[in-house]
C-alpha cells in the first residue's frame, strides 16, 4: 500500500516534462525499529524528480522530510523500495561508489552549515575537493575554482576567516560555495534557511536558483512560504 | 587538503584537548625515559666499579691455611677443575653471577725471577653479557710490568717456560701490586707447566646480588655451596656495589609494578581523550561523509591525530625524563650525577613507540567516528 505523491499534493507543476529523470524513487519507506515499537520515519512514497527540476518538499516536522534527502544523498539505507540514480540503483551499489556517487554529483547543505570550525571558509570549501575527479576544463586551480565561487557568493573579503568570525548568513553561504565546488549535478538542500533571517535566506534562495537556471538538479525541503517561490514542483509528506 | 594539515590545524583549535593528551602521554614518557636514564647510568657505574675492584667472590679449597693464603695472595692446596663446571651448573639455584673464572696459581722461577704464574681458564659469562677480564688462548702469555722489565720482554716476543713455547701477547702496565709479577696463562699450560693436571686453586666470580636484600648473601652462599662444591669455601671481596645493586632492585621493582598500571592508566586518558574529540566532530565527520569523504580518511584523521601527538610527546617525555633522570636520579639511585647522560637511544625508541601507543589507545574512538551514522547527525536541527 504505498502512498504516492500524486498530483494533487504536487501543489505547483513542473516544466522539466520532458527532461530525463534524475531519480526514480519507488515504494521507499524507512522505518527504525524501536524498543516501544517501531519509528515510521518515512512512510511508502513513490517519487521521480527529473533533470533540471527545482523541487520542494514540504511537510510536518517529523513527517520524514530530512530522512529522505538522507536516502537522495545515499547517506542512509531505505527500509523498503529503492532509489535509482540516472538509471543506476544506488542501494545495490558498494558504499565506496556511494561514496563516488555524492563526491561526484551531489551538493549538500543543511540547516546547521557544518563547517569544521579549525579552517577557515576557502578551506572549508576545498574540503569538497578531491585530487581523483577535479576537472579543470577553465585551466584553473582548486583553490582559484573555490575562490571563484565564495566571490560570486559575496564572500570575497571572508576567505581566511574561520566560520566563528561569521554571521549566520554568511556560514550558509560557505556551506554553498562548498555544495557547489564539485559542480553536482543535485543540490540536496535540508531547510536550509532554517536558522537565517529574511534577508540571508533571500541570498540562499537565489543562489540555490542560480544553480537550478545553469541546468541544476535541487530539492529543497523548507518550512517557510519563501522558498515556494523559487521551486519548480512541490510535493508535500505527511 | 592533506590529511596533515587537516590535523595540524584542528590541533591548533582544540588546544586543550591537545594538551592533556600530551600532558598524559609525556609524564608516562618522561616516568618511563628517566627511570631507563638512570638505570642504565647505575648498571654502567656499577659494572665500572666492580671492574675496577675485580672479582668479588673467591671460592678456595677449603683446607686452604688461611694465613698462607693472605700472605701468599693464593690457596697453596688445590681442588678439581670440575668444580667450575659444577658450580656454573648450579647457577640460579641460589646465585646467579655474571662471570666466573677458575685460576691455578703457584709462584715459580722463571729465568731467574721468581713470578707469580697465573693460569686462568675460559671465562664463562652468565647468559647474555660479555666475558670480561683476560681472555687468554692457549700458548699466550701476559706479563706484567715488572717481569716484562726484569727479562727484557715485551708484546710479540716469543718465550720459553720449562718445555712449552709461547709468544707474549701483551705486557700490562705498570699497576704497583702483586699483577706487576704476574705471568697470566692459558688454565690449561699452567697445569702442564706446574704437572698439576686437572687442578685449579680457586675460582673467581662476579656476582650479581641476587638475594634479597634482607638476608645475608654470605651465610647462603656458604651454606649452600658446601652442599654444591664439598670442600671449597668463599671469601668475599665485599663490594661497593652493594648498596647500588641493592637500590637498583628495589628500583628496578617498583618501576615494574608501577608502569603497567601507568601505561595502561595512559591508554585510558588517550583514549577518553580522542573519545571527546570524536564527540566533539561528530558534524564534521558527518560533513566529510556527505562531501564523498571514505572511511580510510575519517580513520586517517584520528589515528594521524593521535599519532602527531605521540609524536610531539616523545620529544617532550624525552626532555623531561632527562631532565628528572639528572635531576633526582642521583638521589634514587644513589651514583654520582655525572654518570647520568640523555640516552638518545630512548629517544629514538619513543619516537617510533609512542606515536604507535597513542595511535593505538585511540584506535575504539576512531573505530566509533567510523562506525557513526552520518545521516544522524547531519539531520539534526
Ligand atoms: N535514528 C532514528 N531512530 C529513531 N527514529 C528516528 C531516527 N531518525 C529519525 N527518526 C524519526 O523519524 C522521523 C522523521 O525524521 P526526519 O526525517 O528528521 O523528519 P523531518 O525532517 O521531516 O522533520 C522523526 O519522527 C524522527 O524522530
Ligand atoms: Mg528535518
Amino acid at each position: 500500500m504505498t502512498v504516492t505523491a500524486t498530483p494533487d499534493s504536487e501543489v505547483k507543476q513542473s516544466t522539466e516534462k520532458n527532461s530525463s529523470p534524475a531519480y526514480e524513487v519507488s515504494g521507499l519507506e524507512k522505518i527504525y525499529p524501536g524498543r516501544n515499537g517501531d519509528v515510521i520515519a518515512l512512510k511508502p512514497l513513490d517519487l521521480t524528480i527529473r533533470q533540471g527540476e527545482f523541487l520542494s518538499i514540504r511537510g510536518a516536522s517529523g513527517s520524514g522530510k530530512s530522512t529522505l534527502l538522507m536516502i537522495l544523498g545515499g547517506m542512509a539505507h531505505p527500509s523498503s523500495g529503492q532509489v535509482l540514480f540516472e538509471g543506476k540503483d544506488l542501494y545495490q551499489m558498494s558504499t565506496g561508489e556511494r561514496a563516488c556517487y555524492r563526491a561526484q554529483s551531489i551538493g549538500f547543505v543543511f540547516q546547521m552549515f557544518h563547517l569544521a570550525p579549525y579552517l577557515n571558509i576557502l578551506e572549508n570549501t576545498l574540503l569538497a575537493y578531491h585530487k581523483r575527479w577535479f576537472c579543470s576544463d577553465d585551466g584553473k586551480t582548486p583553490v582559484e575554482r573555490a575562490k571563484g565561487i565564495l566571490t560570486q557568493l559575496g564572500l570575497q573579503h571572508r576567505l581566511t576567516h574561520r566560520p566563528a568570525a561569521l554571521s549566520a548568513g554568511e556560514r550558509q553561504r560557505a556551506a554553498i560555495a562548498r555544495a557547489l565546488f564539485n559542480r553536482p549535478k543535485v543540490i540536496l538542500a535540508d531547510e536550509p534557511t532554517g536558522n537565517l533571517d529574511p534577508d540571508n535566506a533571500r541570498g540562499v534562495f537565489e543562489a540555490l536558483q542560480t544553480f537550478h537556471q545553469e541546468g541544476g538538479t535541487v530539492a529543497l525541503v523548507t518550512h517557510g512560504e519563501m522558498g515556494a517561490d523559487y521551486a519548480t514542483r512541490e510535493i508535500q509528506l505527511s | 587538503m592533506s590529511v596533515i594539515k587537516l590535523i595540524l590545524r584542528e590541533m591548533g583549535l582544540r588546544k586543550w584537548n591537545l594538551a592533556l593528551s600530551l600532558f598524559g602521554l609525556s609524564l608516562t614518557l618522561a616516568f618511563i625515559i628517566s627511570y631507563q636514564t638512570t638505570a642504565e647510568a647505575s648498571k654502567r657505574e656499577t659494572r665500572r666499579i666492580v671492574r675496577d675492584i675485580g672479582f668479588n667472590l673467591r671460592i678456595i679449597p677449603d683446607s686452604t691455611n688461611m694465613d698462607d693464603f693472605w700472605f701468599d695472595g693464593y690457596s697453596s692446596e688445590t681442588m678439581e677443575e670440575a668444580h667450575l663446571k659444577k658450580l656454573a651448573e648450579y647457577e640460579n639455584v641460589f646465585m646467579t653471577f655474571n662471570h666466573l673464572e677458575a685460576r691455578l696459581q703457584r709462584r715459580f722461577d722463571w729465568n731467574g725471577m721468581n713470578v707469580l704464574l697465573t693460569g686462568i681458564s675460559q671465562t664463562i659469562a652468565a647468559h647474555g653479557k660479555k666475558p670480561m677480564g683476560y681472555g687468554i688462548d692457549s700458548g699466550s702469555l701476559i706479563i706484567g710490568a715488572q717481569v716484562a722489565r726484569q727479562l727484557e720482554l715485551k708484546k710479540g716476543d716469543p718465550a720459553q717456560i720449562g718445555n712449552l713455547s709461547f709468544k707474549i701477547s701483551e705486557d700490562l702496565l705498570e699497576s704497583g701490586t702483586e699483577e706487576d709479577i704476574r705471568v697470566y696463562c692459558a688454565l690449561e699450560d699452567a697445569q702442564e707447566i706446574l704437572n698439576m693436571p686437572g687442578k685449579i686453586n680457586e675460582i673467581q666470580a662476579i656476582d650479581c646480588l641476587c638475594l634479597t636484600s634482607d638476608e645475608d648473601p654470605l651465610k647462603i652462599l656458604r651454606s649452600e655451596l658446601s652442599k654444591a662444591l664439598p670442600g671449597a669455601k668463599v671469601l668475599q671481596a665485599r663490594a661497593m656495589a652493594d648498596a647500588r645493586a641493592r637500590q637498583r632492585q628495589l628500583m628496578d621493582r617498583y618501576f615494574g609494578y608501577t608502569t603497567p598500571f601507568l601505561i595502561v592508566a595512559c591508554a585510558i586518558w588517550i583514549g577518553a581523550l580522542a573519545a571527546i574529540n570524536v564527540r566533539e566532530r561528530r558534524s564534521e565527520i558527518g560533513m566529510l561523509r556527505a562531501l564523498g569523504h571514505g572511511s580510510g580518511k575519517i580513520a586517517a584523521l584520528f589515528l594521524g591525530k593521535a599519532a602527531v601527538t605521540g609524536l610531539i610527546a616523545a620529544v617532550i617525555g624525552f626532555a623531561l625524563g632527562a631532565y628528572l633522570a639528572m635531576s633526582v636520579g642521583p638521589d634514587i639511585f644513589k651514583i654520582t650525577a655525572k654518570a647520568i647522560s640523555p640516552d638518545y637511544q630512548s629517544l629514538k625508541w619513543a619516537l617510533i613507540a609512542a606515536p604507535l601507543f597513542s595511535a593505538l589507545s585511540a584506535f575504539i574512538p576512531t573505530a566509533m567516528a567510523v562506525a557513526q551514522d552520518p545521516a544522524q547527525t547531519l539531520r539534526e536541527e
